[in-house]
């Protein structure tokens, strides 16, 4: 069973094949309890596969079924959205309220969820993302790492079966950064949410059970990150560069020192260099 | 163009229960042709910072002076000032407003007294500058790019009116990373050329390689200012800044802690790699 299928889809924003297409014959699978991390160069179609994750956009070929509903299907577009929740990768796009408490228990109460239950959770997930005491705070008038944290409480708030997180951690500051792929760690382990991330670190993408590569409106490949970050040609193809650490596993093996695996962290290759006695 | 900021206060909603001290008596002055990295944790007053630099909020105390010129005086002509400053926005998607990318890009250059063919020479080259085909775009609606192209977008109508200092907020967020690469290839060259530049970026590997001079803000106070190896030599304080100074930083305290012997200004991963080298050979004996 799958919890995301797509199959071929295809999409021009100018509903034109002379204009392009932004998505071109994308099919994919994700597992629930997945995590699935996206590279791609900018205006590869990300953002557009997500916007299909959630029927933002309409189906215009190829068939997309989420949690065993079908996204062509106008009367499934309401639960489809209930079951994938999105961080925009502009926040401001994403804030329906003037007051940050009121915006995040808005997705919550629309989907019909008691008041205490609701304000107990805004408390915990504002607490999440180190943003106790910005309750009264307007969205708009916050600075951007602060933005960014909302619009991640915003999606936690409505606790999601899977979660679509559009470059979420790109104006985090490194604490933020932390926490948030530390929230995302855990929900990964816990086996219950299913996660899709788009990124342009690839340190990123390496926490992620697979990693696709978007280019040109197609998924140019997919596997495990251990594959796909060491791949230099595939990376190339892509116009991406590798992580810090497969960079230097590379540069390494140039002077004839090859190291048992190529790793995907700095961490990771500290490990191998110069392992604890 | 030199840049010079003096005990700068600015304080959102004064006199409200939400007032916030944004900048609490900031000093800096940022010489010609210099390239200056700003960092400091979330919420710590870089994006206002930059603002009242661009004088777009007046300060509560204080003033900015530029090729010391005092903006905020009375009788300052602020449309001079529009041309010689490009001022990037953190999310600057926002300020894309006009209906296509030709219009869009040379928005900066309706005060000048450039001709048709000069204003669209700029156009083009700006375009280029930052990856795009001007023939192919010029007619396109903005609206109608992804995120990290409409930051391009952005980019090159700041470029396009070649201003002597360049106020980037976050300017490599959103970017990939050949874009972040190229880009900051770009920001280097025009600072070779005179160009003077203010960068806020929370990517220390990024800043490493490319700002001489590191300024961190803490609170609305000037935290740190001075040469980058410098101010990422200070783990202890940085920790205590919200700062991080970068991977290849990281990884040579890592390695320290593990006993090996790193100096404290490996912060660069070409610095890096021979220590990096030396315990791959002494791995493999
Ligand atoms: N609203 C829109 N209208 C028309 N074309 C669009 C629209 N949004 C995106 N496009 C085009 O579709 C293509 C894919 O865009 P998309 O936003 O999916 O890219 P992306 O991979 O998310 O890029 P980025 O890394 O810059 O966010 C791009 O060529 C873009 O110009
Ligand atoms: N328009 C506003 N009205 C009220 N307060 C504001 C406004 N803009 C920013 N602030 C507050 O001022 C402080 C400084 O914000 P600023 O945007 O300068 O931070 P920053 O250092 O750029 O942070 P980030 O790294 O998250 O972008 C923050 O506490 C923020 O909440
Ligand atoms: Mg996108
Ligand atoms: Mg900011």
């Amino acid at each position: 069973m799958y919890i995301i299928r797509a199959d071929n889809l295809r999409h021009s924003y100018w509903r034109s094949a002379s204009a392009g297409y932004s998505l071109d014959g994308v099919s994919l699978t994700v597992q629930p309890g997945e995590m699935l991390a996206i590279l791609g160069r900018n205006g590869s179609g990300k953002t557009t596969l997500a916007r299909h994750l959630n029927v933002l956009v309409p189906i215009q070929e190829g068939e997309l079924t989420v949690a065993g509903l079908d996204a062509r299907q106008q009367s499934n577009v309401w639960k489809i959205r209930r079951t994938c929740g999105m961080v925009f990768q502009n926040p401001d796009n994403q804030f329906v309220s003037s007051v940050v408490e009121e915006d995040l228990a808005f997705g919550p109460e629309n989907y019909g969820e008691s008041g205490d239950a609701v304000a107990e959770r805004v408390r915990r997930v504002l607490e999440a993302v180190g943003m106790s005491g910005f309750e009264r705070r307007s969205p708009h008038l916050l600075s951007g790492g602060q933005k960014q944290r909302i619009a991640i409480a915003g999606v936690l708030a409505l606790d999601p079966q899977v979660l679509i997180l559009d470059e979420a951690t790109a104006m985090l500051d490194p604490q933020g950064r932390q926490e948030v792929l530390e929230i995302l760690r855990r929900l990964r382990d816990g086996g219950e949410k299913t996660l899709v991330m788009i990124t342009h670190y690839a340190e990123e993408a390496a926490m992620a059970h697979r990693v696709a590569v978007m280019e040109g409106g197609k998924l140019l490949g997919e596997g495990p990150p251990r594959q796909v970050l060491a791949d230099r040609e595939l990376l190339d193809r892509a116009g991406l560069l590798p992580p810090m650490a497969v960079r230097a596993f590379y540069d390494l093996e140039r002077e004839g020192i090859r190291l048992p695996a190529c790793p995907l962290t700095m961490e990771e290759l500290v490990d191998m260099l110069c392992p604890l006695s | 163009m030199s840049l010079e900021l003096r005990e700068v206060v600015l304080t959102y909603a004064p006199h409200t229960a939400l007032e916030c001290r944004a900048l609490d008596g900031v000093s800096l002055r940022v010489e010609d042709g210099e390239f200056v990295g700003i960092m400091g944790r979330t919420g710590c007053g870089k994006s206002t910072l930059l603002q009242v630099a661009a004088g777009l909020m007046r300060p509560a105390e204080g003033t900015v002076l530029v090729d010391g010129e005092d903006i905020y005086a009375p009788g300052y002509r602020r449309s001079r000032l529009c041309e010689r400053m490009g001022v990037l926005f953190q999310y600057p998607e926002k300020q894309l407003f006009e209906t296509t990318v030709e219009r869009e890009v040379s928005f900066a250059l309706r005060h000048t007294d450039l001709t048709m063919a000069e204003r669209r020479e700029r156009v083009c080259r700006a375009l280029e500058l930052v990856g795009f085909d001007y023939q192919k775009v010029r007619e396109q609606s903005p609206l109608g790019f992804s995120g990290g192209e409409k930051r391009r977008l952005a980019i090159a109508g700041v470029l396009a009116a070649r201003p002597g200092i360049l106020l980037l907020d976050e300017p490599i967020a959103g970017l990939d990373p050949v874009g972040r690469q190229e880009f900051l290839a770009l920001t280097d060259r025009l600072c070779g050329e005179g160009v003077t530049v203010l960068l806020v970026s929370h990517n220390a590997d990024a800043l490493a390689d490319h700002a001489r001079r590191i300024v961190i803000l803490e609170n609305g106070v000037l935290a740190a200012d001075g040469p980058v190896e410098q101010v990422f030599s200070r783990r202890e304080e940085l920790a205590r800044w919200g700062v991080s100074p970068g991977q290849a930083a990281e990884c040579a305290e890592q390695l320290r802690t593990r006993g090996e012997e790193v100096p404290p200004d490996v912060i660069r991963y070409g610095e890096l790699l021979p220590y990096l080298l030396r315990m791959g050979r002494r791995r493999e004996r």
